[in-house]
This record gives C-alpha cells, sequence and structure tokens, in this order.
C-alpha cells in the first residue's frame, strides 16, 4: 500500500469515520510498513503535542477584566529591557558552552581525517562534557531524552555505537610500553544463540588516534557484521583523539560455520552490500589454526610519522553468554535495546524484556548510576510500545 | 469543552476566556509575528464574542479561532507588513529560513528545538498543525477556521508532520559525531 498518503495520517490521528477507518485497518494490518509510518507518525505527534502545549505554559493567564486587557505600559518601559538583557545573557551563555564543544569536535574530526597527533584534551568545562567518551550530543542522550518525553525514537535518532560507547566499562590499564590495552571476550550471542558476540575493548594510555582492524578466520566464521555504524565500507574502525584513559567498545556478531545467518545477514552476503562480510582467507590462517579473530591495531606515535602496529589473536573458548562478565552483559543488551528502537534486520529474538534481564545481570557496580538509568528507560520504553 | 458549571453569561465568558485566552494568544501570535498585536486581537475577539451573544453557542473554539484568525490577518493586511493576508499569499509566503548548522546545534540543546523546526514550516502548515496539535480540533473544525476543506487540511498535516519528522531525523543525524568513527570513504 501507498504509505505516502494522508489517509494514513488521519488514521494515525483518528480523523478517520468509522467506514474508513475499519477498511484502512485491515490493510494496514497486512503492512509492516505502513504500521512503522502510523508509530512513527504518532510519535512525532506526541512531541509535537508535548511542545505546543509547554508554549502555553510559558505564560500563565493574566486574571483580567474584559475591559482592561492591556499591560500597564510604565510597567513594561522597565520590565521589557530587562527581559531582554536577561535573555542575550542567558543565550550568551549557553552559546559559549556549546561552541566551546563544537570546535573541540570540529578539531577530533580534523585530527581524525590527516591523522595527525592529538593534543592534549582541552580544559575547563569542554573537557568535563567529554569526560570518558560521554558528550552531549551522544545518541544516547538523545534516545534517552525522546522515550523521556514519551516518544518512541526515530531510526535517525538511534545510533548503536554511541549508545554502546556512552557507558563505561572496566578494561585494564595499557602495559608500560603499549599505548593501548587490547581487550576481547567472545560469548554466546544473546539474541541468536547459535551465534557467538565479539567484545573489542581499547583503552588509551595517552592521547593518540588509532584504527582497528579485525580479521576473522575462514575456517571457524563464515560471516560477521560489526553492530551499528551504518555506511561501513571498510572493516576499519577510526578513533581519533582518543584521551588518557578513554575506553571505546566495539561488537561484532560472528556466524560460526555451518551455523545459520538470519536471511537479511545472508542477503548482505551475497550482495557484497554493507554491514554484513563473509571472513576471507588470508595468508595468516590455516585450516587447523584455533584463532576466531586478530585484531590489528595501527597507531602513530606522538614523535614519529611511522605506522606501529599492534596484533592480538583470540581463541573462542565456548563461552556461554550466562558466564560472560558483567560488562559484556551490558553493553549486549545495549545493542539490542538500539536495533530494536531501530528495528534493525540484525535484532534476532531479543525483546525489551530480554534488554531488561540482560542489563540487570550485568548491572555490576554502577557508581554513577547510569546502569539503572538504563533500565528505567528500558521499562519506559515498553510503556511507550505498550501504548 | 469547557469544565465548570457557569450559570451566568459573565461567569461563563470569564470561563471561556480563561480557556482560551493564551491559546487564542498563541494563534494571533504565529499570524501576526507579534506579541502585542495578537493581545490586541484576542482583546477585540473576546469583546465581539460577548457583543454578539454567541457565548451560548456550546462550542465556542471554531468561532473564536475563526474570528481571532479574521482579525490577525486585519492586522496585518492593514499595516502591510507582510503577506499574511488570504489563502494564495499565505500559502506562498516564504518560510523562515532554515537555521545555520551552528545555531542548529544550539537550538537542539535548547528544549523545544522541534518548535525552531515547525517555523521553518510555510505559514499554512504552521496554522494547521497548532490547531491540531495545540488545540485539538478536528480536521473539519480546522476546515472551517481557515476556509479550506477537510481533505486539504488532511493534506497540509500530512505534509508538515512528513517534512517535521524528515528535518528532526535529520537533525540528530547531524549531531556531531562521537568517536569512534569509521573510515567513510
Amino acid at each position: 500500500m501507498n504509505i505516502d498518503d494522508p489517509k494514513l495520517t488521519a488514521y494515525a490521528l483518528d480523523e478517520l469515520d468509522e467506514a474508513e477507518r475499519a477498511a484502512l485497518a485491515q490493510k494496514v494490518a497486512a503492512s509492516p510498513e505502513a504500521d512503522r509510518e502510523i508509530q512513527e507518525t504518532q510519535a512525532m505527534v506526541r512531541l509535537l503535542r508535548k511542545e505546543f502545549a509547554a508554549e502555553l505554559k510559558e505564560e500563565s493567564p493574566r486574571r483580567t477584566n474584559l475591559g482592561d486587557i492591556r499591560d500597564d505600559p510604565w510597567f513594561w518601559s522597565i520590565a521589557r529591557p530587562l527581559a531582554i538583557a536577561a535573555v542575550i545573557a542567558f543565550f550568551a551563555v549557553i552559546g559559549l558552552a556549546i561552541f566551546g564543544s563544537y570546535k573541540l569536535h570540529q578539531n577530533e574530526i580534523a585530527q581524525a581525517s590527516h591523522s595527525t597527533p592529538a593534543s592534549p584534551p582541552a580544559s575547563g568545562a569542554v573537557e568535563a562534557e567529554v569526560e570518558d567518551g560521554r558528550d552531549l550530543t551522544n545518541s544516547y542522550t538523545l534516545v534517552r531524552q525522546l522515550i523521556n518525553d514519551g516518544a518512541w525514537p526515530f531510526k535517525g535518532a538511534v545510533r548503536i555505537e554511541e549508545m554502546i560507547n556512552y557507558f563505561t566499562y572496566d578494561y585494564p590499564q595499557p602495559k608500560a610500553n603499549e599505548p593501548f590495552s587490547i581487550s576481547v571476550d567472545i560469548a554466546t550471542c544473546p539474541w541468536e544463540s547459535s551465534h557467538r558476540l565479539v567484545r573489542i575493548g581499547l583503552k588509551g594510555a595517552s592521547a593518540q588516534n588509532l584504527r582497528m582492524q579485525p580479521t576473522f578466520n575462514p575456517a571457524r566464521v563464515g560471516s560477521y557484521h560489526l553492530i551499528g555504524y551504518k555506511a561501513v565500507n571498510n572493516d576499519e574502525i577510526e578513533v581519533a583523539g582518543m584521551s588518557p584513559g578513554q575506553s571505546v567498545t566495539v561488537l561484532y556478531e560472528i556466524v560460526p560455520v555451518g551455523a545459520k545467518a538470519n536471511p537479511a545477514a545472508r542477503d548482505q552476503v551475497k550482495s557484497g552490500a554493507s554491514a554484513t562480510r563473509p571472513a576471507k582467507m588470508d595468508a595468516r590462517w590455516t585450516s587447523s589454526s584455533a584463532k576466531v579473530l586478530t585484531v590489528k591495531l595501527r597507531y602513530k606515535k606522538p614523535d614519529g610519522n611511522k605506522s606501529e602496529l599492534m596484533e592480538r589473536a583470540v581463541v573462542d573458548d565456548g563461552k556461554e553468554f550466562a558466564n560472560a562478565s558483567p560488562d559484556f552483559k551490558f553493553a549486549a543488551a545495549v545493542a539490542e535495546f538500539g536495533m530494536l528502537l531501530s528495528s534493525s534486520e540484525f535484532k534476532g529474538n531479543g525483546t525489551l524484556d530480554t534488554v531488561r534481564e540482560w542489563a540487570e545481570e550485568g548491572k555490576g557496580n554502577d557508581p554513577n548510576g547510569h546502569r539503572a538509568e538504563f533500565l528505567e528507560l528500558v521499562r519506559k520504553a515498553q510503556t511507550i510500545k505498550g501504548t | 469543552m469547557f469544565d465548570g458549571h457557569a450559570n451566568t453569561d459573565s461567569e461563563r465568558i470569564e470561563v471561556l476566556l480563561r480557556r482560551f485566552e493564551l491559546p487564542l494568544l498563541q494563534f494571533a501570535t504565529r499570524i501576526t509575528g507579534d506579541r502585542e498585536r495578537a493581545r490586541d486581537v484576542v482583546q477585540e475577539t473576546f469583546v465581539k464574542f460577548q457583543n454578539n451573544g454567541v457565548f451560548q453557542n456550546p462550542e465556542p473554539a471554531t468561532w473564536l479561532f475563526t474570528v481571532c484568525r479574521n482579525g490577525a490577518l486585519n492586522v496585518c493586511r492593514k499595516e502591510r507588513r507582510m503577506q499574511y493576508l488570504d489563502q494564495e499569499i499565505i500559502e506562498t509566503r516564504e518560510a523562515k529560513q532554515q537555521p545555520m548548522p551552528f545555531e542548529r546545534l544550539e537550538q537542539e540543546e535548547a528544549a523545544g528545538f522541534l518548535m525552531r523546526i515547525v517555523a521553518t514550516l510555510p505559514p499554512r502548515q504552521q496554522e494547521v498543525l497548532q490547531l491540531k496539535f495545540q488545540n485539538d480540533l478536528s480536521y473539519q473544525q480546522i476546515a472551517e477556521i481557515t476556509k479550506t476543506t477537510a481533505n486539504n487540511v488532511g493534506v497540509l498535516i500530512h505534509t508538515a508532520l512528513k517534512t517535521l519528522r524528515q528535518k528532526y531525523a535529520g537533525a540528530a543525524k547531524d549531531f556531531l559525531p562521537f568517536t569512534p568513527r569509521t573510515n567513510e570513504t
């Protein structure tokens, strides 16, 4: 059915008469696309209603007589300039803070594209904003705002890699002579039990740019895909301006040789399209190798111009998800939440209920309360979905 | 339409004033672009309402918004402040310029950036959105107020919502990227 139809919008707003409504309801039931369209329209309408309602709250109704609605001109001759000055001051402060962070990001982007060494992190408020990889423009904060506003986030709002990296995970400090620590753990993929989930965690010792690329052993891995990251043309993850102690978490879902890929993933392998890729033969792999993947890190030392290489090969010891670390479980929960929010074709068998279950198991000490807040957010998402 | 058990005319008007003053003020402000002129328009609307004895009308919303809209358009016409005069002109009136990326970032940080996107829509779309989602009026009521058909109201709302969703998602996409970034060749 045509989803770009004013009738469908009228249906979403309950503006159709009974006969039209019933006729359209049947068509909608048969079209997941139309259903999605209606959900998104209703989410936007909830936001709009909220914002329009806020306009009416800005100014409480004046208690006046019909004959005297005008304001006292003397009052306004004094109050207006004061109010204007206050507004200007307010925006100046906000603008300054935001412009600062904007510039910092611009720096990071410039550094990323030129692969020049990162400068030390900026100081003050700006630094606080990007501390631990959390910044105010992170997709997670947007998703959180939308859900708290009672709206189901739009696809464009959900960036799974940013959601995962909003949270901090416990990775070891780099060894004395190494710029990064590489942590890899593998366990059963909780939303598709025949698949394996790989978590790669990198932690930096100093401000650095790096490129990370895993290669998978085709004797063990049929295909794999990187979770999150749209429009990826190669597997390389580029991290710009990593500050000391900052960490980055990347998840891959791998389909072991002999296991079934989900249909969407199979199609992607066939067509050679983006996210899913077959593991390729490579000189390093022998058919008897027990290794599942090798993580390659390339970086430049601040004082050098030669690219350095770090490698870490990993064996899959067949760990079950139930025995995985709390951090692993929590990262998986956030990834699945993002996939459910964005109706990703890779979401597998997970539900908001299982997301809560995994996040609860992965909650750990939660020193800053972010994980408890995440659990609350999933509960709110369930309420929105139920309405 | 409104609550309370007002029995006398003056009580009834008092209730209506309380119920509709701010919605009408917001509506007239969007048309005139000026809060003070909008206040005058709303006051005139209530005076007419009282003089014409239409307060017995059980559904005063349509009447109030229609009179308020006419009053606001008259103000624009008299002052030649803009071309917010009639149908065609309303439709062709240029929407405000899209904010620049820097401004957009600033606005997103402030609460209510959706309304900034609303302000970039054509005025015709803005007014039906406001009548629908601020005042909960039906397509039919909105059609009467804006002198068009319910069908056309449906098209305007559909188009407006579609644009809003695109721009809103676009704004989300434009949020500056968090590292790690992938190498997009």
